[in-house]
């Protein structure tokens, strides 16, 4: 076993030094992220780029015994990036990214079905000088739509390998030429690049040398060696693009000119992205020609169009529109309820059984109202997250979604969104942590973050039994016509309403003011219909719950724990003796059981409101009461509201135990109800006159109370700027909201 | 507005024998102005520098490229046409950027 091949020794001297990396770039819809699970499995990181809300999934593929980092690349028609969003493909590839070396080879995933548009990306890559492996993507689906396409070919007219592969790879060995051409690929240089525009090309290249000739990398700023060629390319072809930003930002001005010197002596008659894009669809049209046979266009459409005739209707898709979100919503709060009911009954259960078990003081109550409430209050959740997690998930990967924004497009642009934010913004009506995750569909950074600060406007499953509470408290019960209009069913329909009057108005105002610019662009595939993947669904609906769970969960958790200090701390040592005594008083008093137990209870609620009183929440309403004392409020509403700022559903818990009804009340507990309806100032007035009562509904609707919500907004925008501009604005909202309701009385 | 446009608004495709195919489209005219069942071919842009301009080239809006309008949504816009092998959907703001001509023949 002496006579190693030099080419072998290489190979493996190449994998001991460093993992080697492989990026997948494709168009959207052609199954790249579902190949991409099928070969990484669940070894999957998922992070941020830089200062970019596009996602950087890595994953690792086991071929043999050597080890592959794969990268996923954002879904892209081209590597041309006229935004910081779509640079981050570019960036992958040129080895712009720190924590990502160069990629050894690129995988292109193309759709079989629709080669020629999807070739545009591809060639692009080819461009860059790094081995390329061609996965054909969903061959299996071409063929039943009579397209024949010579394999051998197109590998050989492009001059790298291609490698079929189906779109529901079921069985894993399936994947294995794939795999074998990667292992080979990173592994091998590309001699001469291919280039589409040599002239271009050229200029390019001279270019970046001069640049690198006058910038060493000691003098200059930039991190890396040297200025790519590709780079400089971009810089010329994609003019006012991130690559040409990129550069001038590292070089200065000087360089716009001298690009625009080199563009003006390239361009003749058209620009050079108008070159690029002719000559580069003429050069595919030559490569398919006599490779890709497909039956007549109008053969091969049928049944998607057929199928859309109906789905994209204005009136009969409408309709199915309706109906889809109906399913969607009769799902989300009907199925989760049984699960959520089981979910709150052990949570009581653990905490009845954490009081009976444990000695009593703050290690019981930390467990138990701390713990098992503030755990409790983040898996109660999570059978809603994920049924509309699940549903959105479906509807993406089945190509519906993009019909539903098609359909919605125009009622969405005359408050300057597009018809991508539709379905998130609807999703935020059961809750706005799966909705703001799923604004990843939004293609316009601008829209996208009008939509995540306008999503939690909406009425949420957390604000309604704080609503039901107070609606139940204060409104009266009163018909009208004949019982069909009920006054407490008008007031929660117009809390509704003036959620979503907040969220569209929000996105107006934002998209007129600091998230202002060009009008962002409707360009949008309307992929074929596709029976969606059940492993990869199911993987991104784990990686979505983990996700929630991780970053939201971590938060509201230890928010919890720390809510449930300041309401437990410090304790008042005379106010238990006062108890005890009050207690014995009462146990050798009365004689019937019955009465002498509820008698204890009323004791134990009022020890718990006394000891809340001055405990540091209680000293903390009181200290901020005067702010709140505008809207009506007094310490303990203060207190209530102030608790509830990590959660809001917390504020029925709270409202419970300051006014000694105990904090095991639920929004239908009449004893709470009554105290609530008749709680008093100092001076006899009551509290809650309807204008209070309005306005700390108001309160509720306009108000960011959900620290999992901030935390989301924080993970998609990648910055806490946003999260901060929107609990403020939200905040200041709110009180407003409820200052002006005050003024009612 | 005729109730031949009226019925086209509500998305109900006529017959094709209906419209003098050769003729159908004036010189200057763009995508927003296609008409259902009356394939044109992509001439170029208003204005080749306009923001969309690269992108709507790489989604296939090249010159001679056949296309043609499937349908339009509630209220006329966004429009969904069918180009080179697939449906891409525009508003009618980024369609009138597109120059088109009758299919020659």
């Amino acid at each position: 076993m002496t006579a190693t091949k030099p080419s072998e020794l290489i190979a493996s001297d190449k994998n001991q030094k460093t993992q080697a990396t492989i990026a997948v770039v494709g168009n959207p819809n052609t199954g790249k992220s579902t190949l991409f699970n099928l070969l990484t499995g669940m070894r999957q990181k998922v992070a941020n780029y830089p200062g970019v809300t596009v996602e950087k999934r890595v994953g690792e593929l086991q071929i043999g015994e050597h080890n592959f980092q794969l990268i996923d690349l954002p879904g892209t028609y081209s590597l041309a990036a006229h935004s910081p969003d779509e640079r981050a493909a570019i960036d992958v590839l040129l080895g712009h990214i720190a924590d990502i070396p160069p990629p050894d080879a690129v995988l292109v995933v193309i759709d079989a079905t629709n080669i020629k548009r999807n070739l545009f990306v591809a060639t692009e890559v080819l461009e860059l000088g790094i081995p390329v492996v061609i996965a054909l993507n969903m061959v299996d689906i071409a063929e039943s739509q009579h397209i024949s396409i010579d394999v051998n070919a197109l590998a050989a007219r492009l001059n790298t390998p291609v490698i079929p592969t189906i779109a529901a790879a079921k069985r894993h060995e399936s994947l294995e030429p794939l795999k074998a051409a990667l292992a080979k690929a990173v592994n091998e240089n590309v001699k001469k690049p291919w280039a589409l525009l040599e002239d271009v090309q050229q200029a390019a290249e001279e270019l970046a040398t001069t640049i690198n000739a006058e910038h060493t990398p000691q003098e200059s700023s930039i991190k890396e060696e040297a200025v790519a060629a590709y780079e400089v390319l971009r810089a010329l072809v994609d003019k006012g693009g991130e690559a040409e930003k990129r550069l001038v930002e590292l070089f200065g001005d000087d360089l716009q000119q001298r690009l625009q010197a080199q563009r003006d002596l390239l361009t003749v008659g058209q620009t050079l992205a108008e070159r690029d894009a002719n000559e580069r669809y003429a050069h595919i049209s030559k490569i398919l020609d006599g490779v890709v046979r497909a039956p007549n266009d109008g053969q091969q459409i049928s049944f998607a169009e057929r199928v859309d005739q109906i789905v994209s209707h204005p009136i009969i898709g409408s309709l199915l529109f309706v109906l889809v979100m109906g399913t969607v919503f009769q799902a989300v709060f009907s199925w989760a309820t049984p699960i959520m009911d089981l979910i709150d009954g052990t949570a009581g259960w653990v905490t009845e059984w954490l009081y009976a078990t444990l000695p009593e003081g703050a290690i019981a109550s930390l467990l138990a109202d701390g713990v098992v409430a503030g755990v409790g209050s983040v898996v109660i959740f999570l059978p809603q997250i994920l049924i509309l997690f699940a549903f959105i998930i479906v509807l993406e990967d089945s190509g519906y979604m993009a019909r539903a924004a098609f359909l919605m497009d125009r009622s969405m642009r005359w408050c300057g969104l597009s018809g991508h934010s539709f379905v998130p913004m609807l999703s935020s009506f059961a809750c706005a942590v799966p909705a703001i995750m799923g604004t990843r569909v939004i293609p316009d950074t601008r829209d996208r973050i009008a939509t995540i600060l306008a999503a939690p406007f909406m009425t949420c499953s957390a604000r309604l039994p704080v609503y039901a509470l107070l609606i139940a408290a204060f409104v009266p019960q009163q018909n009208y016509f004949y019982g069909l209009i009920n006054l407490q069913g008008l007031v929660l329909l117009g809390l509704y309403l003036l959620g979503i009057a907040g969220g569209v108005l929000t996105a107006f105002l934002l998209k007129r003011t600091i998230l202002r610019g060009a009008t962002p662009t409707f360009l949008m595939e309307l992929p074929p219909y596709r029976t969606p993947n059940i492993k990869s669904v199911l993987m991104r609906l784990v990686e979505r719950a983990k996700a929630f769970l991780v970053r939201a969960g971590t938060v509201i958790f230890f928010v919890s724990v720390v809510i449930w200090s300041l309401a437990y701390f410090p304790r008042s040592d005379i106010l238990v003796a006062d108890f005890e005594r009050q207690k014995r008083a009462v146990e050798s008093s009365m004689q019937i059981e019955a009465e002498r137990e509820q008698a204890i209870a009323v004791l134990e609620n009022e020890l718990a409101a006394a000891q809340m009183e001055q405990s540091l929440l209680g000293r903390m309403g009181k200290t901020i009461a005067p702010v709140f004392k505008p809207l009506g409020w007094d310490w303990k509403l203060s207190a209530a509201v102030l608790a509830s700022f990590p959660a809001r559903e917390v504020v029925i818990a709270v409202l419970g135990t300051t006014y000694a009804v105990g904090s095991d009340v639920d929004e239908d507990d009449e004893g709470l109800r009554d105290r609530v309806r008749n709680a008093t100032w100092p001076d006899g007035r009551k509290v809650f006159t309807p204008g209070t009562a309005l306005g700390l509904m108001v309160f509720y609707a306009l108000c960011l109370q959900c620290a999992a919500t901030v935390v989301v907004i924080y993970r998609e925008t990648n910055s806490w700027r946003w999260p901060a501009f929107a609990w403020t604005y939200m905040t200041t909202l709110g009180y407003l909201g409820a200052l002006a309701c005050a003024q009612l009385g | 507005m005729s109730i031949l446009q009226l019925a086209q608004r509500f998305g109900f495709t006529l017959s094709e024998k209906a419209a003098d195919k050769a003729c159908a489209y004036e010189d200057n005219a763009t995508l927003a102005d296609l008409k259902l069942g009356q394939p044109a071919q992509v001439m170029g842009f208003q204005n080749a520098e306009h923001p969309s301009a690269q992108r709507l080239m790489q989604l296939g809006m090249i010159k001679g490229e056949n296309i043609e309008l499937l349908r339009s949504a509630p209220g006329g816009d966004p429009m969904e046409y069918r180009v080179m092998g697939y449906n891409l959907s525009l508003r009618r703001a980024e369609a009138a950027e597109i120059l088109v001509a009758n299919q020659p023949g």
